[in-house]
């Protein structure tokens, strides 16, 4: 770096103070720095210390915030294939008002809406298996009109699981 | 990613040395971020919940981070989306616009304690409030936190071409705005 230098003469009088071109270039900078903000420095000021503690209130932010639960949609295949159930079971009801002619007393004399609505109510959409109708034995009907094979026929093509309807798990 | 930031990632993946790692973490972009955080929201004490909002979610989702961006960029659009989504929430609260907002909050500043511009630089800020979003931003960034352009594009996914662009523009409309008033 000599090479650069200009040659000094003693002789001019001048003086430079001690260390002036020690720390030169990183005063030249930081002034080059500020220049270059024509809009002025950052105003905005930050506490004191506040960065000493940052990292450990993160820490308790992440132990006491709310974790990621696992996403369940609301309407599960299987949930559908319960609905179908009901809807197959309350279709046999309906049928059996409409087209029973021998005059006895039997699921005709039921509300059928009022059946629709208890088996829907009953429908426990968070815990579908402990929904009441897994445990309804068609061979329980005491409606002779209903034709089990059909009735069976019915179920197989319209749900998707079948063993869970008949309780065969 | 470079060696260490690759090495930093694949501990903070690995749950037995995640929280020592996230420390680290921490250590290292805690500043940059808050900045990032406070330029927008303004507010310390905003930027203060919005940093810790970001911090949470890159704890919980490093293992979706695939290191094809820096984790630098990565963490900073988290960031950035997090302090948006905190002043349109507040917006939406208040039933009042992003630009009613952004009034509101520029007015407050003369009484923050944490803003110590002079008259200049409160200006500046009214400037830069009536910006568009992404100049705004590409400002900030660029002025304050003297981000280079690449740094700019990775975080944003514009061209660095269309960023000297914005930042011409923005730097243009806030010296009229200084002007006029």
């Amino acid at each position: 770096m000599k090479k650069n230098r200009l040659p000094y003469s003693n002789k001019s009088g001048f003086k430079v103070p001690e260390g002036y071109f020690k720390d030169f270039e990183s005063r030249m900078m930081e002034r080059i720095t500020d220049d270059d903000k024509e809009f002025g420095a950052n105003p905005f000021k930050v506490p004191e210390n506040y960065f000493d503690q940052l990292g450990d209130r993160v820490f308790d932010k992440l132990d006491n915030s709310p974790k990621k639960g696992k996403v369940v949609p609301l309407f599960r295949k299987k949930t559908w294939s319960y609905i179908a159930g009901v809807a197959a079971v309350a279709a046999v009801l309906f049928s059996s008002v409409i087209f029973n002619e021998n005059g006895e007393i039997g699921f005709e004399d039921l509300d059928i809406t009022a059946v629709e609505n208890y088996l829907l109510e009953s429908l426990d959409m968070d815990n579908p298996n402990e929904s009441p109708y897994v445990d309804y034995e068609l061979t329980a009907s005491a409606n002779p009109n209903i034709d089990k094979e059909a009735l069976f026929e019915y179920l197989n093509e319209n749900i998707e699981e079948p063993a869970l309807l008949l309780n065969e798990d | 990613m470079n060696p260490s930031e690759e090495n930093l990632v694949l501990r903070l993946q690995d749950p037995k040395s995640r929280n020592e790692a996230f420390r680290e973490l921490l250590e290292l972009y805690q500043e940059r971020l808050y900045w990032q955080c406070r330029n927008i929201v303004k507010n310390h004490e905003d930027a203060d919940d919005v940093l810790q909002n970001t911090f949470v979610k890159i704890f919980r989702n490093i293992d979706k981070f695939k290191g094809e961006s820096q984790l630098f960029s990565w963490m900073y659009r988290i960031a950035t989306n997090e302090s948006i989504t905190f002043l349109n929430n507040r917006a939406k609260k208040h039933h009042i616009s992003s630009e009613e907002l952004q009034q509101q909050i520029i007015d407050n500043l003369e009484n923050d304690v944490y803003f110590e511009g002079d008259e200049i630089q409160l200006k500046l800020q009214k400037a830069i409030a009536t910006l568009p979003e992404k100049q705004q931003q590409v400002f900030n960034m660029k002025y304050f936190q003297e981000l280079k352009y690449k740094e700019i594009s990775d975080i944003l996914g514009t061209s660095e071409g269309a960023l000297k662009a914005s930042y011409h523009h923005a730097t243009k409309k806030i010296e009229e705005f200084l002007k006029q008033t």
